[in-house]
């Protein structure tokens, strides 16, 4: 038996390892998940990103493992299926980025158009790479996700004068839509969630987490659900977290806008800039597509927040 | 006429790009119309329901099941797309031809192939060592095929390995079979190592390379079985190192019921060393051949056979003799058109081993050679009266350059100059086939010999060819090549080695 070692693992991915056993659900060459009781938890190797469901080991490759295989807990000692045993004991319990926050003297201008336009022209860019673009093919599922994301624009997202969110009842049509292991339609949620509440927006953060909850067990598959579970706790993998703390950053320096002066600009608004764009770019690496959609949830929200904004001021 | 098949694995998840990968590839099949690999969520079902490709099998489908839904033009071509995405699927192709393993590490790959118990340490000579002890400590065995390791590192890695009950083979292991499977260069013996089930399973133990090689070829060409081939690096049985590799490597083959013989193969030994390796040996329970290059008689263990080159060790072996040509007489025929002025031999070979047999047969036919890499008996010294035989494989030839196994070019010079050279009688070679080595390595001999404008003088040309049928080169082609551009091919080095002896003792 391989004895590797457990780095860093997500507070929900605990909850699965205190069932101290249960089975080895999904097999792929750098992860697989585990099942605890109701819940799922993600191993995997040690470039596997830090997350709520996610445990990070040394093991390098896990496709010697089998679906059916079983796991167990003890001792601080996770053991998978007889040919790996990983020590627990000097693991570290990842936790969210402390959050940085909106200015509440917030001059919105130029600085939220800035971000917009950067997230638009990298969606644009890798849409052409990852044939994700909707319109680009005749593929149903990209009409169906195009047509879902207007309608989270305008019905979701325009809540009116009162202020109060409601998720039209079509839009269980988003869940589980789309290829993979995490469809498409539940990333986009994902990031529409996640963005409500790292801008402070609680009403439309319950109210997705109500809605979520009610449907998209049935909706989609077990490992989304698990992700779209962790992100109702208002938690996802460090790489989104950290692209919205930039982002923030960026936007509460609204006296760094593209107008400053030529110092300025060389000296504080491009090291800014080029930080965000390497968070948007690893962001839009995670997965597949899953990056990619997320950011798109992202980008649906910081629309709806310029557009609120502005009309207060 | 459209046929929709559907096909539903219950809980079965795969990447997106794997699934999409396979979707467009069936896509791509010719009488497809559509095809969909999605989970069976309720959303995705609808989305293959309004494109036509969903049936009451795929409908059935829940969020956690893979739907694979094909749209056709006829049940044929359905069945043949839907056997080749299952075949994807069961078949692991698209798992490893996402991103295979590529450990960066020792570790890494132990993780990933948590199976292995052996490592082969290919890294510059300044690494080895460290990535060799790193193995050991993990508990694998060692193949160094890397030279440059000192002896004081070679010497406490195999002492670290024999206290874990481990074992390292090399430095500068160019070839082992372990389980009749090769390793490195190698020649690629009959399947299961050779020649019937009911043959006597030989093991060797020898230095590194094509002495190895050149025994397990002709062990298997005379119908005997080579289970494993261990080498243990050119200094093992030095009494700097006290021959630690080779004293496990026996206790090894003594316990293995899948020996009934061990062959040792090697340089004389220190005389510290000889002792306690020749009376393990002696005890070990197992006949015993030993082919001893330059051993004095008198040195010779009671109970195990000496064989004195390389062939008579693997006539020993198996029982079997190898057939012999009528040495004078094709010596006659040779030296028939060579003029009176073509006294002299070089001898221009890759394979060291080979190098060091032929040196050690001219000597015995009384034929004094000097040798860059100088055999008992041979001289180091180049004078231009000398018949020289010439190891190309030895480092003032390769630094720098690719090993002459691997590109015949190197060895074309030499040769060249030595077919025009008119005091030359014989040029003797060694062709080594097998992995590793060049694909047609008597392709640039051959292109040589094309180019010799004065057809009725040239030296004659001797080779041997190591190799089997089964090597990628294929033995009898390189044979058949060598042999139509006038080349006098033999079937083993000493019979080469022989017939170049006579031809210039015929001559003198």
């Amino acid at each position: 038996m391989i004895r590797s070692a457990v780095l860093e693992y997500g507070s929900l991915a605990q909850i699965v390892l205190n069932y101290k056993h249960g089975n080895i659900i999904a097999v792929f060459d750098n992860s697989v998940y585990l099942n605890g009781g109701d819940s799922l938890c993600c191993l995997g190797v040690e470039s596997l990103v830090n997350g709520p469901v996610n445990i990070r080991t040394r093991l390098s490759n896990l496709s010697a493992l089998r679906v059916g295989d079983t796991w167990s807990y003890t001792n601080n000692r996770l053991t998978l299926g007889q040919l790996y045993n990983c020590d627990n004991t000097k693991a570290r319990l990842w936790s969210l980025p402390a959050k940085v926050s909106l200015s509440r003297t917030l001059n919105p201008g130029p600085a939220f158009t800035d971000c917009i336009t950067l997230i638009e022209s990298r969606l644009l860019a890798e849409g052409h790479i990852r044939n994700t673009l909707p319109g680009v093919t005749n593929s149903l599922t990209l009409q169906r996700l195009n047509y879902y994301q207007t309608l989270i624009a305008k019905s979701l997202l325009s809540p009116g004068e009162t202020e109060q969110y409601t998720v039209p009842s079509e839009l269980t049509g988003l869940l589980g839509c789309g290829d993979g292991l995490t469809p498409a339609g539940d990333d986009i949620l994902l990031g529409v969630l996640i963005a409500a509440f790292h801008f402070d927006l609680p009403k439309l953060a319950d109210c997705l987490v109500t809605w979520l909850k009610q449907h998209a067990e049935i909706n989609t598959s077990q490992i989304s659900y698990a992700h779209l579970l962790a992100a109702c706790e208002g938690q996802a993998i460090e790489h989104l977290h950290a692209m919205l703390n930039l982002l923030t950053i960026r936007m509460n320096r609204s006296d760094l806008n593209t107008e400053g002066s030529l110092k300025d600009q060389t000296e504080k608004v491009q090291p800014i800039k080029s930080q965000l764009e390497q968070a948007i770019g690893t962001l839009i690496q995670h997965g597949h597509s899953s990056g990619y959609y997320t950011l798109c949830g992202v980008l649906l929200v910081l629309k709806h927040l310029a557009g609120t904004t502005l009309k207060k001021s | 006429m459209s046929t929709v098949v559907n096909e539903v694995r219950k809980g079965f998840y795969l990447d997106s790009v794997a699934l999409m990968r396979l979707s467009a590839e069936i896509t791509s099949m010719g009488g497809i119309e559509e095809a969909v690999l999605m989970i069976g969520t309720p959303s995705n079902l609808q989305i293959m329901q309004d494109a036509g490709v969903l049936d009451s099998t795929g409908e059935s489908a829940s969020p956690n099941d893979l739907v694979i839904a094909l749209r056709a033009d006829g049940k044929s071509n359905a069945n043949r797309a839907l056997a080749h995405a299952n075949k994807s699927l069961e078949g692991g192709a698209l798992k490893s031809s996402t991103s295979e393993a590529r450990a960066r590490t020792l570790r890494g790959s132990l993780t990933a192939y948590p199976e292995a118990n052996l490592a082969l340490i290919s890294t510059p000579g300044t690494y080895a060592a460290r990535e060799a002890r790193t193995a050991l400590e993990l508990g694998l065995n060692v193949m160094i095929f890397s030279d440059n390791v000192s002896l004081e590192q070679e010497s406490s890695l195999k002492n670290l390995a024999r206290q874990n009950d481990l074992i390292v083979m090399g430095p500068d292991c160019g070839t082992a079979y372990i389980d009749s499977v090769p390793l490195a260069f190698a020649n690629a013996l009959a399947p299961d190592g050779g020649n019937s089930a009911d043959a006597t399973r030989t093991a060797a133990i020898a230095a590194s390379g094509t002495g190895l090689q050149e025994f397990a070829v002709l062990l298997t060409r005379l119908g005997g079985k080579l289970t494993h081939g261990i080498g243990v690096g050119g200094r093992d049985l030095s009494d700097a190192v006290g021959g630690l590799s080779t004293l496990t490597a026996i206790d090894l083959l003594a316990n293995d019921k899948n020996v009934d013989q061990i062959v040792l193969i090697s340089k004389p030994p220190g005389p510290d060393t000889a002792n306690l390796v020749f009376e393990k040996l002696a005890a070990c329970g197992k006949p015993v051949v030993a082919c001893v290059f330059n051993q004095a008689s008198d040195s010779e263990v009671t109970g195990i056979r000496y064989a004195s080159d390389l062939r008579n060790a693997a006539e020993l072996a198996s029982g079997e003799t190898l057939d012999r040509h009528d040495t004078q007489q094709l010596a006659q025929e040779l030296t028939g058109s060579l003029s009176a002025s073509r006294r002299k031999l070089v001898g221009l070979y890759t394979g060291g081993t080979l190098c060091t047999e032929s040196q050690l047969i001219l000597n015995r036919a009384g034929i004094k050679t000097t040798s860059n890499a100088p055999a008992p008996g041979s001289s180091a010294s180049d004078s231009e009266t000398a018949h020289r035989i010439i190891d190309l494989g030895a480092d003032e030839y390769t630094v720098g350059r690719p090993h002459p196994m691997m590109e015949p070019l190197v060895r074309v010079s030499e040769f060249e100059q030595s077919l025009d050279d008119p005091s030359i009688a014989v040029i003797l070679l060694d062709v080594v086939l097998g992995y590793g080595a060049h694909e047609n390595p008597a392709e640039a001999i051959v292109n040589s010999m094309q180019q010799v404008t004065d057809t009725k003088d040239k030296p004659v040309v001797i080779a041997s060819v190591c190799g089997t049928e089964f090597d990628p080169q294929g033995l009898h082609q390189q044979r058949d090549a060598l042999t139509a551009s006038g080349i006098t091919v033999c079937n083993c080095n000493v019979a080469a080695a022989e017939l170049a002896a006579e031809v210039i003792n015929q001559q003198s």
